[in-house]
């Protein structure tokens, strides 16, 4: 994978690409929370040979600089972005799958409906769009799990926390999402303070409902998560079908992380559920 | 028992194995060669159940009518689940994390069931043609779940959120799967259609019977909240207490078969029994029935489904104060019945 810089609207961002030229089917990563579109190394090498991968620097993370303007963190600012780096790389007509961890996807089902037809199939992994997140308000457990997002809505208390030991808040997050120290990214991950700024921002907007609640997606998805995630309790059908409505939940043993738990097996899900659709849009 | 519902792959080959071996009701059965009323349908024990004193002819007849109350009970108990399948099954599955395969389990436990159901009612159709009474007019004694209070309640709790339900499927898989295996030992003295059907029904039964225990899995995995809790403590013991009634209710109907004596002679000695029954205390009938009857008590008496047991004990569900039967043991005679 390289990685590459370009500016949008008006912003350094960056993304990584895998080798060669945007004709083959794109693979679009989001990637969540304390992490950097690196997580996904696991998948990349699985992926890079049949598909164009293309894995942002989410607004904020390393190269991607989050400017002065919090808008710029708004849901609607990072589809924007994200069409832009397309633009950039001349993707237009290829089919666009799209795969999301954490924060990332309320990203990518905020650009979904954007795609239009290119978009034909979502992977979602360990993470909610922000209207079933408004919907699990009314079950204490997820507010248990969900503590951090309160915390970050203290404007100044997080930040004063993470500047005392910012390492430990680190290991924090990924003891807490069941990742062994061994499968932790290797390359320093984007730290917390890029999140502060996005769960604000959703959480405000939520509160203002100026997030707009899309459209239900009716492109195939898979959901696979964790059966012990430590953020976030597994979704139920009932749950998902609000929003995906053509959906095939995968819940496996493991934590938040579990597409770097277990590489393997979270890919062969992934390829099995793209090989079905390429399989059904070569027979149309 | 303890099934893991996330192991996908593990649930794919029992999908693909259930859907190999699945038989079929018209050719799996060889229904040609009708009932065979000089053979017993299942063996008893020496006290024929509770009939101290059965002459030969009588316990010969008390066989088969137990036989006959066994398939009504699973017709009927089968026959039900399709009335269940959207509050016990269908909703629990959306409203819970699970995979794709535990539907298609599903799907195909419910399928089989129903065939069952059928399969259990043709015999007693076929019986009824072998003593030449309407099957309507035997039915009317025999165990009947639909329109019951047992049915009622059963479902009023799936609707409120409970799952009794699936404590009571698992109870009537392991009861099904224990009566063959006595019926096992007496393979060559049974009526060959009656051990063909129940032979069949225990292959589908065996690969399947862990559903129950799964969706009782599914259940205990998901998070809970005090209202889950509480159904999650009293659910077995609420099934426990809402089917004992119904199947002494239903066993009671016995009494009342003597109305078919001028139909067959079977029903005749049926009648003769009675009063054999009536020999017995309360206290006495009531201890035979609820510990050592064979079949009569596995069915009224939890601690028989030893399978049920440990998975209510594993999930921390109430149990029913019965006395321990682990001493108990069944006289069936091992050479002849």
């Amino acid at each position: 994978m390289q990685e590459r810089n370009v500016v949008v609207r008006g912003l350094p961002t960056g993304f990584l690409t895998s080798p060669g030229e945007a004709d083959r089917p794109v693979l679009l990563f989001f990637h969540g929370y304390p992490d950097t579109p690196w997580i996904f190394e696991d998948q990349f090498s699985q992926f890079m040979d049949h598909f164009y991968v293309i894995a942002p620097f989410m607004r904020g993370v390393g190269p991607s600089i989050g400017g002065t303007e919090d808008n710029r963190f708004s849901l609607d600012s990072i589809a924007l972005d994200i069409l832009g780096i397309l633009q950039r790389l001349n993707v237009k007509n290829q089919p666009v799958y799209l795969v999301c961890h954490d924060l990332g996807v309320p990203q990518a089902l905020h650009v979904a409906p954007l795609l239009g037809g290119r978009l034909k199939g979502l992977v979602v992994m360990a993470g909610l769009s922000i209207g079933m997140m408004v919907h699990r308000l009314r079950m204490p457990k997820q507010h248990i799990k969900s503590w951090y997002i309160y915390l970050m809505q203290v404007p100044g208390l997080a930040e004063a926390l993470l500047r005392r030991r910012p390492k430990n808040w680190l290991d924090l997050a990924y003891t807490l999402g069941g990742l062994d120290r061994e499968r932790r990214p290797t390359n320093a991950g984007s730290g917390l303070s890029p999140a502060f700024k996005h769960y604000r921002s959703y959480v405000q907007a939520s509160l203002r409902k100026a997030i707009r609640h899309p459209k239900a997606i009716d492109v195939p998805s898979l959901v696979v998560w964790g059966k012990k995630d430590g953020f976030l309790l597994p979704p139920t059908i009932d749950e998902l079908e609000r929003e995906l409505t053509n959906v095939e939940v995968r819940i496996l043993p493991g934590g938040h992380w579990l597409f770097r738990e277990h590489p393997e097996e979270v890919n062969g899900l992934i390829l099995d559920f793209v090989e079905r659709i390429h399989r059904g849009l070569k027979a149309s | 028992m303890k099934i893991d519902p996330h192991d996908y792959k593990g649930l794919r080959k029992q999908i693909a194995l259930q859907k190999k071996q699945a038989w079929d009701l018209e050719t799996a059965v060889d229904w040609s060669v009708g009932v065979d009323l000089q053979k017993p349908f299942l063996p008893l024990d020496h006290e024929a159940i509770a009939f101290p004193g059965a002459s030969s002819e009588q316990t010969l007849a008390l066989s088969q009518w137990i036989g006959l109350v066994v398939n009504a009970t699973i017709s009927e108990m089968e026959d039900a689940l399709p009335n269940l399948k959207y509050h016990g099954w269908e909703k629990i599955i959306r409203a819970y994390p699970v995979n794709p395969e535990i539907k298609e389990l599903g799907e195909l436990f419910f399928e089989e069931e129903a065939k069952h159901a059928k399969a259990f009612s043709r015999y007693l159709d076929a019986f009824c043609q072998e003593v030449g009474v309407e099957p309507h007019e035997l039915k009317k004694f025999l165990p009947r779940a639909f329109g019951s209070f047992f049915q009622a309640a059963i479902t009023k709790n799936a609707e409120a959120g409970g799952h009794a339900f699936w404590w009571v499927v698992a109870a009537v898989e392991e009861v099904s799967i224990n009566i063959f295996k006595e019926m096992l030992k007496f393979r060559g003295e049974l009526d060959p259609l009656f051990y063909q059907l129940h032979r069949r029904h225990l292959e589908e039964e065996a690969r399947h019977a862990n559903y129950a225990y799964l969706m009782l899995q599914v259940i205990q995995d998901r998070p809970a909240n005090i209202r889950r809790r509480l159904f999650q403590k009293t659910d077995f013991l609420f099934s426990q207490l809402v089917a004992k009634p119904w199947v002494i209710k239903e066993l009671s109907k016995f009494f009342e078969v003597g109305q078919l004596s001028s139909a067959h002679p079977f029903f005749k000695t049926l009648e003769s029994c009675v009063p054999l029954c009536q020999n017995l205390s309360i206290p006495e009938l009531s201890r035979r029935m609820f510990y050592s009857a064979p079949y009569v008590s596995w069915i009224l008496n939890p601690n028989w489904a030893r399978g049920v047991g440990s998975v209510r004990k594993d999930q921390g569900a109430l149990p029913v104060p019965f006395k321990d039967v682990s001493s108990v043991t069944l006289d069936i005679p091992k050479k002849s019945i």
